[in-house]
Parts: structure tokens; C-alpha cells; sequence
């Protein structure tokens, strides 16, 4: 028990020369492709939380820029149902102005020796805002007539398509009359 | 996580091109409106004015009965009446009418004063037809009248 073994392994020889030395940057490689590869993961995973908020937003927008644009659709389409309907009720306003301020007119336009004999006043069933008018004066003459259409023009009518005939001691005229808007 | 970055790169820049379309229509469509409402300001708002004139009277019922209530109220005398419902326009907003045949013979000033009374009354009536001739007294006239009264479709 004297003799103490401090080593069992006997010296071998070299059998290879070992890894070249580029070597040794495989694993530094392999850990900065690992890290790399983390950092673009994150970049694009980063990247990919912006497009997707980016494209809440914008959905967002659209979401209300449609609305919006329903809704700016919707006022128009009342806006032109109204103006038809006021365009309806215009169309038969227009043939409905007020008849006896014509005939008050034509009344008074009398003149000492004139009287009305008959006056009718008829509205064009097809255009009723054109007014046919028949005046039979007994007595006058032309002055009658004149004094007469200027109280009606006084009155924002004009006459047209005016004919009369003369019989004796009596005129008949016969006009159209139109609201004149000047 | 690359390819899913892309495809939504590419979804938010498509949803950003149909947003700025969208509001781009949206402009357009405020633009038309603002158009629309200027061009129609003058119709529009006499419509305002006009309608309730218009919605007094409901149906041919209602128009006969203010108008022989105007009669009344006149004290006018009156020779006959007649009073019928009648299609005007049936593409129109006012197809209908009641159309009312009146002939009263009366003092002059009267008369005219109750024409003209109808007329502001009712500012919706149409006297298509209006007839005059000198009555059986001195003072008197004869007047035959045709007055329409439009029925709104309800």
C-alpha cells in the first residue's frame, strides 16, 4: 500500500489536430441568430400591432365616413321629396291667384257712361295660370278698354291674345290673362 | 409573424384607401346637400307656409263644409250649389279637388266683398270659373262660380 496511483490515464498521442479556429464563431453565430431572430420577431410582431391598430383607426373612419354619408344621402333624398311636393303645391298656386281683385279692378275701371254687361273669367284647364276673360261693356269706346286693361296691368297682370268687337253702343274683348312675376 | 405583418400592412392600407374614398364621397354628398339646399331654399321653405293651408282641409267633406260656412257666415244669397269630388292630376301631389258650383246673386259690394273673403279664407282654392252679370235688382249681381278645393294625398 506503499505505492500511491495518483494517475490511472496513461499519456496518449494527438490522433487529430482538432477544429479549425473559425470554428468557434459557430455558437457566437448561432446565439446572434437567435437574438436576431427575437429582435425581427418582435419588429414584425411590433409592425404587425401597428397595422392592425392602424387599420382600426382607419376602419373606424370608414365606418363613420359611411354613415355619415348615409345619413348626408338620406337628408338629400328628403330634401328632394320636399322640393317636389313644394314644386306640386307651387304649380297649383300659381294657377289659383286670387280672381276678385280683377274683378273689383274691372269694376271701378267703369267709367261714367260704361257698364259691365257680363264679364266671365275662366281658367285654362290646362294651364290654369292662364285666365281667359270675356268683358261685354255697353257704352265706351277704346278709351273704356285702355282704362280698363291698365287697371288690370296695374294689378301685375298682362293680357294677351287680346281681340274686341265693336257692336252698337257695346264692346266686346276677350283676353288672356298671365300674373306677370316682375 | 413577417407574413402576418404583411397581410395586415396590406388590409390597413386597403381599409385607408376605402376610408379616403368614403370620406371623399362623404364630402361629396355634404357638397350636393349644401348645393341642394340653397337651390331649394325658396321652395322649400313656402312649402312651410303653404302646407298647413293645404292640410285644412283634409277630404271633400271638410271643403264642402267651409265653404257653406263661408256661404253662411256671408249672408249670401244663393241661387244654387252643387258639390262634387273630381280627379285633377293623379300624377300629382294634388290629384283631387272638390269642386263646388255656386251661383248667389247679391248686392254688389257684398258679393264681391264675400268673394274675396273666400279667396283669403281659403288661399288654397282655385276659382276656375267665375261668371257675372248684372242681377234681377238694381244693385245686385249674379255671379256663377266654379271654385276648386284641393285634397291633399294623405
Amino acid at each position: 500500500m506503499e505505492n500511491i496511483i495518483h494517475d490511472l490515464k496513461t499519456e496518449r498521442p494527438n490522433i487529430s489536430g482538432g477544429l479549425p479556429v473559425f470554428y468557434k464563431i459557430i455558437p457566437i453565430a448561432f446565439y446572434l441568430a437567435v437574438v436576431l431572430s427575437c429582435v425581427l420577431c418582435l419588429f414584425f410582431f411590433m409592425n404587425f400591432r401597428h397595422q392592425t391598430a392602424s387599420k382600426e383607426v382607419w376602419q373606424g373612419r370608414l365606418n363613420a365616413a359611411n354613415t355619415e354619408k348615409a345619413s348626408l344621402i338620406g337628408k338629400q333624398t328628403e330634401m328632394v321629396g320636399t322640393a317636389q311636393k313644394a314644386d306640386g303645391l307651387a304649380k297649383w298656386l300659381e294657377g289659383s291667384r286670387p280672381i276678385q281683385p280683377v274683378t273689383v279692378a274691372i269694376g271701378r275701371s267703369m267709367t261714367k257712361n260704361s257698364t259691365i254687361a257680363e264679364l266671365t273669367l275662366d281658367r285654362n284647364p290646362e294651364l290654369p295660370a292662364h285666365t281667359n276673360m270675356q268683358l261685354k261693356i255697353n257704352g265706351g269706346g277704346s278709351e273704356q278698354i285702355e282704362t280698363t286693361l291698365d287697371s288690370i296691368t296695374a294689378l301685375n297682370f298682362q293680357t294677351y291674345s287680346a281681340n274686341q268687337t265693336r257692336g252698337q253702343n257695346a264692346i266686346d274683348f276677350e283676353a288672356t290673362l298671365i300674373w306677370n312675376d316682375k | 409573424m413577417r407574413n402576418r405583418a404583411v397581410v395586415a400592412r396590406e388590409a390597413a392600407e386597403s381599409t385607408k384607401s376605402s376610408a379616403e374614398l368614403a370620406e371623399q364621397d362623404r364630402r361629396l354628398a355634404e357638397i350636393k346637400l349644401k348645393s341642394l339646399e340653397a337651390k331649394t331654399a325658396d321652395l322649400r321653405q313656402s312649402y312651410e307656409v303653404w302646407l298647413p293651408h293645404f292640410l285644412a282641409v283634409q277630404n271633400p267633406e271638410a271643403a264642402e263644409q267651409r265653404i257653406s260656412e263661408l256661404v253662411r257666415a256671408g249672408d249670401i244669397f244663393l241661387l244654387s250649389q252643387k258639390y262634387e269630388e273630381r280627379k285633377i292630376d293623379p300624377d300629382s301631389m294634388i290629384s283631387r279637388a272638390l269642386v263646388a258650383t255656386l251661383v248667389v246673386e247679391d248686392d254688389y259690394v257684398k258679393t264681391m266683398n264675400w268673394l274675396g273673403k273666400v279667396e283669403d279664407l281659403i288661399p288654397s282654392c282655385r276659382v276656375a270659373k267665375c261668371r257675372m252679370i248684372r242681377g234681377d235688382r238694381g244693385d245686385n249681381i249674379h255671379v256663377e262660380l266654379t271654385i276648386q278645393v284641393p285634397v291633399l294625398e294623405s
